[in-house]
């Protein structure tokens, strides 16, 4: 399923998230949008997945039109995680989410399908973990496998690479492959784009997002400039690595 | 089901080291909000014998007219020893001033110096009223002020009764001389019923005597006839009598005349006699003259004869002209005879006439008599008629006297009279002439169990706010996965609406064994508890879910709101016109309401629509939750990163 936007902006109380967003992701592929916190990530998964309300510009998902198509478009869309506004409840058990997630869907998708996704991810934990407990990566893990279990079109996960070790990263950039393996489209979010060497297939396409200069709890560094909230176009392509020194400082944030 | 799950699973999520205490601690803020208020304010009105009351007696004992005496500023302090209404301090004056002010009393109870000299008015024309003077200080406490108001009741009771004994003993006193003054005055009308009794046998003897009246006077015109002719013929015999009388008189005056003849001659005698002697008495006295002028001759014998002859004659003269005058005296006496037998014929002659007058007066006099008794018989007639007349006035006085006698008997009845007993009963029952009797179709005794349903709303209100601060309003995985707008609604709202009934049974058996609620119903108590505070609940959800945290900022308005509108504390009647005009959309107001009914008794109607008024709104704001979260379902900013967060 493909994921189109157009001139897509997303504006808040105190001015734009972003503004004239293009994007194409072909059915199957993969998008990562990357950027520090606060840099309007999560606004813009959000967006394509159909779950943020657009201020202007069109988004379509499998030539489904938001805002009219939004229903269908979000049952074709799974978010397996976009904080704050959809996440794993740090307290509860990896059973207890598979146990809501069986309920959650309108028919309910089987215990086999959700062991499945499990499978497929090779996520292997112990079911009585609690999400707080769970490494960085296994939480990506059961988070998309939890998403996956209701096959999904398109999944939209945020923060692949949080909180993750850099020898930890390609094992979280290989979950996001292995949910292409099964033909889902995926839309990323993450601090950083993945690093070539965990060899995607399809190669991502790529929105780099600047840092926004709103968050107060974060002074800009001297060496970026403050492109504020009025993003230029984002152009496909693969990341610089002048991003890179963003990343342990921004750990865990959700935008 | 779904939702039952998903909202079992909402309260796994409450794990930690502190955060496991959360669903217990929410569990227990109905407690502290509703049970903490009733603990401390369960019968305020009953502990009144704790609060610090100085009484300050002035009064000096007074005595009413009639000699009572009246110590009632006495009477009101052993009353108010007695009571134990509250904590009485009998202070002076200044002492209770400075407390007051200080704080050290709530209020003071002052009775002036002429209470009782004001009460011994009491049987006076012009009463005057007795005052106490209760001195409040809102510095100090403004419930304690209110409080007053109970005592004042009471004291004005007491007061009244100590009073009305004085007035009552008065005015008793008076109703006895009043009934002795009606004794006398009946045993004077029974003497008027006698006296008009004796007045009827009166007239009657009258009537008699009238009759027996005009027979005689008929009797008696029959004599003054006869008299009449009677007189007629004495007046005929004293005509001829009068006619003889001139004939007398002519024979009379011919003795006159010849009577002064007579007397007359006899002067003319004694004239000469007289001559005679006083001739021989010169002629003696000339002898005398003679001897002495010749001395001699005296002695001379032939003179002294001479002289003796002439004194002889002289003394024969004397003697001579004597019998002449005795006879002139007895010719004039004849005369004069003579002259009275002519006036005493005269004056037979006059009344002869004179008798002829008074004849013919007695004549017409008779004749008069005879017309008058026929005159007095008539009248005689007339007064036996009136005498009838009197006897009918005589009649009609006896029957009014009567009738008056009767009346002041009556009125003399209806006069009380009273023993010592029944004057202190009446006094009483005049102390107190109206007794407002009280009674509670449903009572809720205490103040803490009357305001119960009150403070039990508002802990279910609390509740409400205070779950979504720490529940979350909807599995936000649920939202963005295809579950169903309403399923997510139940489930929000269950593990709050779960925790707030239990919530709600912790606090009613709180206040059921802790307090002493005693619920007439506790059941339904319990039933319409539950499903208050899942109405509640389901409100707040409501509000949270669709407007944020500012949903809370809303409920805690709604929630001052329904303190003042939902008619838990006063009337609504009390309230200005907006509270009244919300009143009844209030789900607080329904529950107020129906907790009255369980606990203190009432209409089961009344339970069964604030039931279904409750679960209405529950209902209600659960549909309105749905479709709020349909909209949810897509984000925006604001919501994702909220201005407000709590």
């Amino acid at each position: 399923m493909d994921v189109v936007a157009r001139g897509a902006s997303v504006r808040g109380p105190r001015g734009a998230v972003f503004e004239n967003l293009d994007v194409d992701v072909d059915p199957g592929g993969l998008l990562v949008v990357h950027g520090p916190g606060g840099s309007g990530r999560t606004t813009v998964l959000l967006a394509l997945a159909g779950r943020m309300r657009l201020d202007g510009g069109a988004v379509r998902v499998g030539g489904h039109a938001l805002p009219r198509g939004g229903r269908r478009v979000r049952e074709l869309v799974a978010v397996a995680r976009a904080e704050p506004a959809v996440g794993l409840d740090p307290d509860l058990r990896v059973r207890e989410l598979a146990a809501e997630r069986r309920w959650l869907g309108r028919r309910r998708e089987g215990g086999a399908r959700l062991d499945e996704a499990f499978s497929v991810l090779g996520v292997d934990v112990d079911r009585r973990t609690l999400v707080r407990d769970l490494p960085p990566v296994e939480a990506l893990g059961v988070a998309l496998a939890l998403a996956l279990a209701t096959r999904p079109a398109v999944i939209v996960a945020d923060d692949v690479d949080r909180g993750c070790p850099e020898e930890e990263r390609t094992r979280a950039w290989q979950l996001v492959g292995l949910v292409l393996g099964v033909g889902c489209t995926v839309v990323a979010g993450a601090l950083d784009p993945p690093d070539p060497g965990v060899g995607l297939d399809p190669a991502p396409g790529l929105v780099a997002l600047p840092r926004r200069s709103r968050l107060p709890e974060r002074p800009a560094p001297a060496d970026e400039p403050d492109v504020s909230a009025r993003s230029p176009r984002r152009v496909l392509g693969r990341r610089g690595p002048e991003d890179g020194d963003a990343r342990a400082s921004r750990e865990g944030e959700g935008t | 089901m779904t939702a039952i799950r998903l909202a079992v699973l909402e309260l796994r999520g409450f794990r930690g080291p502190l955060r496991r205490f959360v669903p217990l601690v929410l569990c227990l803020v109905p407690l502290l909000y509703g049970a903490m208020y009733l603990w401390a304010n369960w019968d305020p009105y009953g502990k009144t014998g704790h609060i610090p009351v100085a009484v300050v007696n002035e009064d000096r004992p007074a005595e009413t007219r009639q000699g009572q005496r009246v110590d009632a500023g006495a009477q009101v302090v052993t009353e108010l020893k007695a009571s134990g209404e509250f904590d009485w301090a009998f202070v002076d004056d200044a002492a209770a001033r400075t407390g007051l002010e200080h704080g050290r009393y709530a209020f003071t109870v002052r009775i002036p110096a002429d209470f009782s000299a004001r009460l011994a008015t009491g049987p006076d024309a012009q009463p005057e009223q007795a005052r106490i003077h209760i001195q409040l200080n809102d510095a100090n406490n403004y419930i304690a002020g209110v409080m007053t108001e109970v005592v004042q009741t009471k004291l004005q009771e007491q007061v009244n009764s100590a009073a009305h004994e004085a007035y009552v003993r008065g005015v008793y006193g008076r109703l006895a001389d009043i009934g002795g003054k009606l004794n006398t005055a009946a045993q004077a009308a029974q003497g008027l019923v006698n006296a008009t009794t004796v007045a009827q046998q009166g007239s009657s003897a009258a009537a008699g005597a009238g009759a027996t009246l005009q027979s005689g006077s008929t009797q008696l015109a029959d004599g003054a006839q006869k008299l009449s002719q009677a007189t007629a013929q004495v007046h005929a015999a004293a005509a001829a009598l009068t006619e003889a009388a001139p004939q007398l008189s002519t024979a009379t005056d011919a003795v006159v005349s010849a009577a002064t003849v007579v007397s007359q001659g006899v002067d003319a005698v004694h004239t000469a006699t007289s001559t005679v002697k006083q001739g021989t008495a010169k002629a003696v006295a000339d002898l005398d003259r003679l001897a002495e002028a010749h001395p001699g001759l005296g002695d001379d014998p032939v003179f002294q004869r001479a002289k003796q002859d002439m004194t002889a004659a002289d003394t024969v003269a004397g003697q001579i002209d004597g019998h002449a005058a005795t006879a002139s005296g007895n010719a004039h006496a004849a005369r004069q005879q003579a002259v009275a037998l002519q006036k005493t014929a005269a004056a037979a002659q006059q009344s002869a006439q004179n008798a002829q007058t008074p004849l013919a007066l007695v004549d017409s006099g008779a004749q008069s008599i005879a017309v008058g008794t026929t005159t007095v018989s008539a009248g005689l007639s007339a007064l036996q008629q009136g005498s009838g007349a009197l006897k009918t006035a005589a009649d009609q006085a006896h029957t009014g006297a009567t009738t008056l006698a009767t009346l002041i008997d009556d009125g003399r009845k209806q006069v009380p009279v009273l023993d010592s007993g029944q004057v202190d009963h009446a006094s009483k029952v005049l102390g107190t002439p109206v007794d407002i009797d009280r009674s509670n179709l449903h009572p809720a005794g205490v103040y803490g169990r009357g305001l119960a349903p009150f403070f039990f709303g508002i802990a279910l209100w609390v509740f409400g706010l205070f779950a979504y601060l720490f529940l979350r309003p909807v599995n936000t995985r649920a939202l963005a996965a295809r579950t169903r707008a309403s399923t997510l609604a139940v489930a929000g709202w269950l593990p709050a609406a779960a925790l707030g009934v239990l919530g709600a049974l912790i606090l009613y058996g709180v206040v059921s064994a802790g307090l002493g609620l005693h619920a007439q119903a506790p059941w339904k108590t319990v039933l319409l508890l539950s499903v208050g505070a899942a109405a509640f609940v389901a409100v707040d959800h409501c509000l949270r879910t669709a407007f944020g945290t500012a949903g809370d900022v809303l409920s805690l308005v709604l929630l001052i709101l329904q303190l003042t509108a939902s008619g838990g504390l006063y009337p609504m009647q009390t309230t200005p016109a907006p509270f009244q005009t919300v009143h009844p959309f209030l789900p607080m107001t329904y529950l107020v309401d129906g907790l009255r009914v369980t606990i203190s008794g009432g209409p089961a109607s009344h339970l069964t629509r604030d039931l279904a008024v409750l679960a209405g709104f529950g209902v209600l704001f659960l549909a309105l939750t749905s479709l709020a979260l349909c909209r949810r379902r897509v984000w925006t900013v604001s919501r994702l990163h909220p201005d407000l967060d709590l």
